[in-house]
């Protein structure tokens, strides 16, 4: 068998999300081997450069995790996060990233359960989505 | 060339049972340039471990290290620790983890084999772009800010002190004590709360190391751990703390009462007070919310909320000389002036504004009946001569505060009256001549050498009085004495008079007689109706008043045109004059025109006419009471004083000093024509100027202005308005008066003055009469005293700023406020506290008898998200517990009923406590909600829901105390605000770890102690403060801060200074230097989370060990 | 001393870059005395095999994008004939404007697979995608800018062509150039190659609108907005590509009170400019809910094209072409250089 492994990068929050991660190992969590983790101090430190460049490098698929708005371990790193996502969405579809591709989500880290779930579910979309190529003539 | 080692862990199985490390080790060590060894070992984390990589960094001079295994969470620390033993830089050092976030979780062991060699791939080439970064360090100050001097701050104070260390403990209220020294007796031991804290608070208030700062709140805080500058805003106590003996004469002449808050409203305080007796500060102070609205309205700023307190106490003598401290002339002045004060005045918004005005001219007459209105001495006679030219208002103003100064004083005026328009522009019917003497001789007994019919000018001038006569000072006062006379065609005819002459001439005698003639006034001031109304006591037939405003628009005063109209003087409104219509010379009429606006969109007096709408008018006089102007004649080139393009004389606007040295001006010369009080003012103003002028050469004293209190109408006032009517004012009656000069206002009785006093508000608190200031022996009392920011600096700060009680009412349903026996438990504490209110006996507030039984509802705000909190109180059960069995104490033979919820006793002896009140006070624990508090009989029910036994229960009570849940303070927001601190959804400040790090927020140098952070009981507070105090000295044993080198640095040459970072920072780390134009980031209050390096639009911030070329390294790494 | 031979031509582009040229007023006569212009198809008609018969030239300047299979010859040939190759303004250096065809894919672009017809004379065929000059021939000399301004054309004749003139013209060309390019420019000798004829920072250093604090509430339209004259236009509510484009212009757009669209390209330290400028705007939205995100972000339309507008066929990470290797930093050829020192 051989499906097509998406190979998705994932940013994960130093205080939350990358906690929730460990917690998911932790126990025993299984999970899609697709994700490729980043850790940053912060969502609000994620630079949609970053994003760009890991699809440009061939990534499938783009996620950034951080604490719920409000729990911000620098007190509101994850606002301006939650603030860029929709217009950097916005121009990486104008751009051909297929809605799916390019996630951010919330994960405390009392939540390894539900970093599991995304990342398996994501892992699946993007499966679906097939491998991303940037828009035909580009 | 770099020299990158990478280890990889197996874990035992852990990671090798699903990784197969030794292939990726292989391919690894094959295929990567940088890679100078790569090894894998069973635990890399063991000595052995550890060795091989140290032993490596030496063999193979390696300058980079990535080490492949379990979560960086766990032996980062270890690994970094390990490198840098073999002399390498920690920051150069990479983990991978390749156990929680691959082994532990994949099924597939090819695919987890493919996703490791990945992430190792990606450690390597991220770290060959790590730098070697250092650790910094800075000095700690060791001195400490506590806020709030709560049981919980001053156990922290004090323990910090008792360390040898400054403390700063600044609180918001008059005295420290917070919660606790309110209380009467504390749970479980039934010890005496005020026992036990009396003898902290001393401590504190003793103790050589804390400044204590009450009536404070902080401000603005900048700085870092170790080094914070903080602005702290202080209220004045306006008694010294020194001088004070803490006699309390003070509190037998206070006029004022208030509300306590300490007492929970159960009893009145006066503005000076001291709660009880043991507290600390142990001396009286004074409360003062600010400037009340009457005294800031008035342009001679009069204290009216303080001389109508004096008056409603029948302090009349001492009224009057607060009075005269900014106004001389209460009698003239309490009947004509323009009353800004009672526009201003809050009780208007409640239902008639205090009679301000009518009360001061009583205060003014009453002294002369009681014959006792005598000048008082002139303390200290000085030689210096002063000129003062014209003796109205403004002139007579400055020379009676010049004659309290002790200076010679001569005034010269040209009229063979003094008082200016007050003697010839204000006809008798308001101010009889009588009474204006009185004001006038009053300065004469002064000493005041007033000269009349000496008019300034050639022979006398301005030069002459100052270079000849030997006059030091010359204060020009002349007021704007002559009418305006409008170009109108037909002015000239016989039978056409102006206004303010016309006034001034039949006060001297000689105005053209118009008796028996129709009289058309034109005008809507308050002149015209002067005019008129004189021209009907002259003598004429019919009087009609013209005027181009709408009755609303009228700058005339309602009660002027209100008496106007009384006296059947008709008012046309919105006509001008076309034309004065003569025949052979003599007025026959007038022609109108319709005025389609008077003033334009921004209000300036800018009238239009409808030329075609035009109606003729008969009458025999015509009277332009238009405006009046200043007569500047009399001036000489040699006076060198200078004029505006308005022909008003130019001044200096703070001391009224014109362009000539030692010559001052004020009053109609200045503002052009003005209000009497304004022209007193001025007087005064000037007075004070000439006197710095003379003592100190051209000196200027600015006084602090103090913040007026908020114009609109509080919850407390209106519970202070006295239900007293406003007194109208005894008038004669229309038909009588109208024919004759006769006073028509005929003046309050004192009993009225006292009961206008009564119905003050007290709008500023203290009304700053002086009463104590005369009373207060060792002479404590400094009204004088303003607010003052201090600036301190600290190296951390504990935030102890404590909980206020939950409002019930919120539960109207309780009755809390409607029926005075439904209270709270903080009042219940005061009612049973030996200082409080009743002297510590348990007694009911409606009729102060001893209550034989007592309903406690629980939870009162807490646990009821739907209308309250969501967070339980913590307290309230023990609390309700501990008074139920005070009140069995005060009464053996009281029924106590509690309904509750659940009963919380987590506590050391809480539950053993909460047993023995059920068993042997037989208290009636009811588990339900109270669903309504009523009265019947005289007696208040309480129906509420039996959950246990099932069913409605309805139980009588005597009292009914509610248990109220504890919620954040007011302005637990400016203090969030001011300190960068965040609060959690029910407005209690964060820890930085709800198990771990209890005290500490997440802002390093700053700590919670006490119920700031939840509510809390006292030991817990006490054991917080003493956790926060630990926490400090553990800084100051440090004695320096380590600055974490993760930080973000700007590139000043790329930086092209666009602020978009400057708004983003939490921490306000970053500043914007106006001098390189680039942004500038304080490396001690940056906390590295990168906010602003992803928002750079020129990437001109990085934050270190985060760098986009590390990160964009290790994305292709991980895809490469 | 022997005139430089200069060769000047536009692909597909508007000649905006050619007049500017033509533009340098006084300057245009000590450059025919310079140079000698060998072909110029637009001024001079010159042909193509005029260019193949004539010797080696110094300098190429080709402006324009490279749309069709022909523009993507010129730029081969010039390269093979040219010693130094410039590419002149936004369209050659970064694909400009006619970069933008590259968001649609080939098939959906009717108008430009029409099939010449009889009479009409027959049409280059389009290529599948839009670029730069760089990421087709090595490119020695990036003069950007829609169209480039005189002071830096100027700067590049005076460096290429090694005939300093008069020092009043020197500090023209040299005025906001870099300190290494100034220098070249006054030397008259040719900067290392690859030298982007501009400044380094980007257009709000040199844009004279105060800067306060920016919240941006919500896209205006100039011509739906009363400007207030001193204030930076983004913090007005105008999608300014200034924070992160690079300087040069001297902010002669916004000065006016026209937004940045970015005809310099990205500013010198970033790799993408559309994510920068996403990040620096969205990051200061005044908004702390997702919905009050989201009614922002509604209201901006056609990002890529206000993002990139000039770069994306050559600086969009996820559109862009790679540039092809040029020749490393080595110093200019070694002719040049002697002109240089005979200066």
């Amino acid at each position: 068998m051989s499906q097509f492994e998406p190979r998705i990068i994932a940013f994960l929050c130093n205080w939350c999300s990358y906690v929730a991660a460990d917690a998911a190992g932790v126990s025993r969590l299984t999970q899609k081997t697709n994700t490729r983790t980043i850790r940053v101090a912060c969502s609000g430190m994620v630079d949609p450069s970053y994003v760009l460049k890991a699809f440009a490098k061939g990534a499938d698929g783009v996620i950034v995790a951080g604490c719920h708005p409000g729990d911000c371990h620098y007190i509101s790193g994850n606002i301006k996060a939650m603030r860029r996502y929709p217009l950097l969405k916005k121009l990486v579809t104008e751009l051909g990233v297929e809605d799916g591709r390019f996630r951010l989500e919330w994960i405390a880290a009392s939540e390894p359960s539900k970093y599991a779930r995304v990342i398996n579910e994501m892992t699946e979309d993007v499966r679906r989505l097939g491998p991303y190529r940037r828009p035909e003539g580009t | 060339m770099k020299k990158i080692g990478v280890y990889i862990c197996q874990c035992g199985t852990n990671i090798a049972g699903k990784v197969d490390v030794a292939k990726i080790a292989e391919e690894i060590g094959a295929e990567q340039g940088d890679v100078a060894v790569c090894r894998y070992y069973k635990y890399m984390c063991s000595e052995p471990g550890q060795k091989m990589i140290r032993d490596d960094i030496e063999a193979l001079k390696l300058d980079h290290v990535v080490e492949a295994s379990c979560s960086p969470k766990m032996h980062e620390p270890t690994f970094r620790n390990c490198v840098a033993m073999a002399g390498m830089n920690p920051y150069q050092f990479e983990m991978v983890n390749i156990r929680e976030h691959c082994s532990w979780v994949s099924e597939d062991s090819e695919l987890a084999t493919q996703k490791a060699k990945d992430l190792v791939k990606a450690g390597i080439s991220r770290v060959s772009h790590h730098r070697p970064l250092q650790i910094e360090t800075k000095p700690v100050t060791k001195s400490v800010l506590v806020v709030g001097g709560g049981i919980a701050g001053i156990t922290a104070a004090l323990k910090v002190a008792n360390a040898g260390y400054p403390v700063y403990l600044v609180e918001k209220e008059e005295i420290i004590g917070g919660r606790m020294a309110q209380f009467d007796k504390t749970f479980p031991t039934m010890d005496c709360a005020g026992c036990t804290l009396t003898p902290k608070t001393s401590e504190v208030g003793r103790h050589p190391n804390i400044e204590i700062l009450t009536k404070s709140e902080i401000q603005e805080v900048e700085g870092f751990v170790g080094n914070f500058k903080v602005r702290v805003r202080q209220q004045p106590r306006y008694v010294s703390t020194e001088k004070c003996t803490g006699c309390g004469d003070c509190l037998q002449v206070c006029p004022v009462n208030l509300k306590s808050s300490f007492e929970v409203g159960l009893a009145t305080r006066h503005p000076i007070s001291r709660p009880f007796p043991q507290a600390i500060p142990n001396t009286f102070s004074i409360i003062r919310a600010g400037m009340p609205p009457c005294q800031a309205a008035c342009p001679a700023g009069v204290n009216a909320q303080g001389y109508m307190t004096l008056a409603g106490a029948g302090k009349f003598a001492e009224a009057l000389a607060l009075v005269r401290q900014r106004m001389p002339f209460a009698s003239a002045c309490g009947r004509i002036c323009v009353r800004p004060c009672e526009t201003a005045c809050k009780r208007g918004q409640i239902d008639a504004p205090l009679a301000i005005c009518q009360t001061k001219r009583f205060l003014g007459d009453y002294a002369v009946e009681q014959a006792m209105d005598t000048p008082p001495p002139i303390p200290e006679e000085r030689p210096e001569r002063i000129a003062i030219v014209g003796a109205g208002p403004s002139g007579m103003t400055a020379a009676y505060y010049l004659r309290q100064q002790g200076y010679q004083v001569t005034v010269f005026e040209k009229l063979p009256v003094a008082g200016g328009m007050l003697a010839v522009g204000i006809p008798e019917y308001r101010l009889p001549k009588d009474v204006l003497g009185r004001e006038v001789d009053y300065v004469r007994q002064m000493g005041v050498d007033i000269r009349l019919n000496s008019p300034i000018g050639p022979g006398m001038t301005i030069n002459d009085l100052l270079t000849r006569d030997g006059y030091k000072a010359v204060f020009v006062g002349i007021g704007a004495t002559q009418a305006v006379r409008l170009p109108v065609p037909g002015a000239e005819a016989q039978g056409v008079l102006w206004g303010v002459d016309y006034l001034k001439d039949v006060r001297l005698g000689g105005a053209p007689s118009v008796a028996g003639k129709r009289v058309a006034v034109i005008g809507g001031g308050n002149v015209a109706m002067d005019v008129a109304r004189t021209a009907l006591r002259e003598g004429a037939a019919a009087v009609t008043t013209i005027c181009l405003e709408a009755a609303d628009e009228m700058p005339a005063n309602a009660w002027e045109v209100q008496e106007a109209e009384e006296e059947s003087i008709p008012i046309v409104h919105r006509r001008g004059v076309k034309q004065v219509l003569a025949a052979d010379g003599q007025v026959t009429g007038l022609e109108l025109k319709a005025v389609s606006r008077v003033f334009d969109a921004e209000g300036r007096f800018a009238p239009e006419y409808l030329e075609d709408q035009v109606e003729t008018h008969d009458t025999d006089v015509v009277i332009f009471a238009i405006g009046q102007k200043t007569e500047v004649s009399f001036l000489s080139e040699a006076d060198g004083v200078q004029l505006t393009e308005r022909g008003l004389i130019q001044v200096d606007p703070e001391t009224l000093a014109t362009s000539r040295p030692g010559v001052f001006a004020g009053g109609d010369a200045v503002l052009g024509p003005a209000t009497f009080v304004q022209a007193v003012a001025q007087g005064r103003k000037a007075a004070v100027a000439i006197h710095n002028f003379l003592q100190y050469g051209h000196l200027r004293i600015v006084e602090p202005q103090e913040r007026a209190v908020d114009p609109a109408v509080t919850e407390e006032e209106r519970l202070r308005a006295k239900p007293i009517p406003r007194h109208p004012m005894p008038v004669l009656d229309p038909a009588t008066r109208k024919t004759s000069y006769a006073e028509i206002e005929l003046g309050f009785s004192p009993e009225a003055a006292t009961e206008e006093g009564l119905r003050c508000l007290e709008c500023g608190l203290c009304c700053q009469c002086g009463e104590c200031v005369r009373k207060c022996g060792p002479g404590a009392v400094e009204l004088n005293q303003t607010e003052c920011l201090r600036e301190l600096e600290v190296g951390a700060i504990i935030v102890a700023t404590g909980i206020k009680t939950f409002d019930p009412k919120a539960y109207p349903e309780y009755g809390f406020g409607k029926y005075p026996d439904v209270i709270t438990n903080l009042q219940f504490e005061r009612l049973c506290n030996a200082s409080g209110p009743t002297g510590g006996k348990l007694l009911k507030p409606s009729d102060g008898t001893v209550p034989k039984s007592i309903a406690f509802i629980q939870c009162v705000g807490s646990r009821d998200p739907a209308r309250g909190l969501s967070q339980c109180s913590k307290v309230c059960c023990m609390i309700s517990a501990k008074q139920l069995s005070i009140f069995k104490h005060f009464n053996p033979e009281g029924q106590a009923y509690v309904f509750y919820i659940d009963n919380r006793a987590g506590g050391k002896g809480y539950e053993e406590f909460l047993r023995r009140v059920i068993e042997e006070d037989q208290a009636h624990y009811i588990r339900g909600r109270v669903a309504k508090v009523f009265q019947e009989g005289g007696r208040l029910v309480l129906r509420a829901e039996d959950s246990l036994a099932g069913g409605i229960v309805e139980v009588e009570a005597d009292m009914v105390v509610l248990a109220t849940g504890l919620v954040p303070q007011d302005d637990y927001l400016n203090v969030a605000r001011a300190l960068n601190l965040a609060a959690d959804k029910n407005g209690f400040f964060l820890e930085l770890h709800p198990k771990l790090g209890p005290v500490e927020t997440s802002l390093s140098g700053i700590y919670l102690a006490g119920a700031a952070q939840g509510p809390k009981d006292i030991p817990e507070s006490v054991a917080q403060g003493g956790a926060a105090a630990a926490e400090v000295l553990t800084l100051f044993a440090r004695g320096q801060v380590q600055v974490e080198p993760t930080i973000a640095l700007v590139d000043a040459s790329a930086c092209t200074g666009c602020k978009t970072c400057v708004g983003l920072c939490a921490y306000r780390a970053i500043s914007f230097s106006e001098e390189q134009k680039v942004a500038v980031i304080n490396e001690a209050l940056c906390q590295g989370c990168g906010t602003c390096a992803a928002a750079c639009p020129t990437a001109a911030i990085e934050v270190q060990q985060f760098t986009p070329e590390q990160i964009f390294a290790q994305i292709e790494g991980m895809l490469g | 001393m022997k005139k430089k031979r200069l060769a000047i031509y536009t692909g597909t582009g508007c000649k905006a870059c050619e007049h500017a040229i033509l533009d340098l007023h006084y300057q245009v006569n000590p450059l025919t005395r310079g140079a000698d212009l060998c072909f110029w198809p637009y001024l001079l008609g010159s042909t193509w095999n005029e260019l193949e018969k004539a010797e080696r030239c110094d300098v190429a300047i080709y402006a324009g994008a490279i749309r069709t299979a022909a523009d993507a010859e010129a730029a081969a040939r010039l390269r093979d004939k040219a010693d130094l190759l410039v590419a002149l303004g936004a369209c050659a250096a970064f694909g400009g404007l006619p970069g933008l065809i590259n968001l649609v894919p080939p098939a959906d672009r009717s108008e430009s697979d029409q099939t010449p017809d009889a009479e009409g004379p027959a049409l280059p065929e389009a290529r599948e995608k839009v670029a730069a000059v760089p990421s087709l021939v090595p490119v020695d000399y990036i003069v950007p800018g829609c169209p480039p301004p005189q002071n830096f054309l100027w700067a590049l004749l005076q460096c290429l062509l090694g005939r300093p003139g008069l020092l009043s013209r020197i500090s023209f060309a040299a005025h906001r150039l870099p300190e290494a390019l100034a220098q070249a420019a006054t030397a008259g000798i040719p900067p290392r190659r690859g030298a982007v004829f501009a400044g380094e920072r980007a257009v709000c250093a040199s844009c004279s609108r105060i800067k306060q604090e920016k919240r941006f509430t919500t896209a205006k339209r100039p011509q739906f907005l009363e400007l207030d004259e001193g204030l930076c236009l983004l913090e007005q509510g105008l999608v300014c590509a200034g924070v992160a484009t690079r300087e040069g212009c001297g902010g002669l757009c916004t000065g006016v009170g026209a937004p940045c669209r970015g005809c310099y390209g990205k500013a010198e330290n970033i790799i993408d400019p559309g994510a920068k400028l996403v990040s620096a705007i969205s990051s200061t939205f005044d908004a702390e809910k997702p919905d009050e995100v989201a009614k922002i972000v509604g209201d901006m339309v056609d990002l890529s094209g206000t993002f990139y507008r000039y770069t994306l066929a050559s600086q969009c990470l996820l559109a862009a072409a790679p540039p092809v290797a040029a020749e490393s930093d080595s110093p200019a050829a070694p002719e040049a250089l002697a002109a240089g020192e005979e200066a």
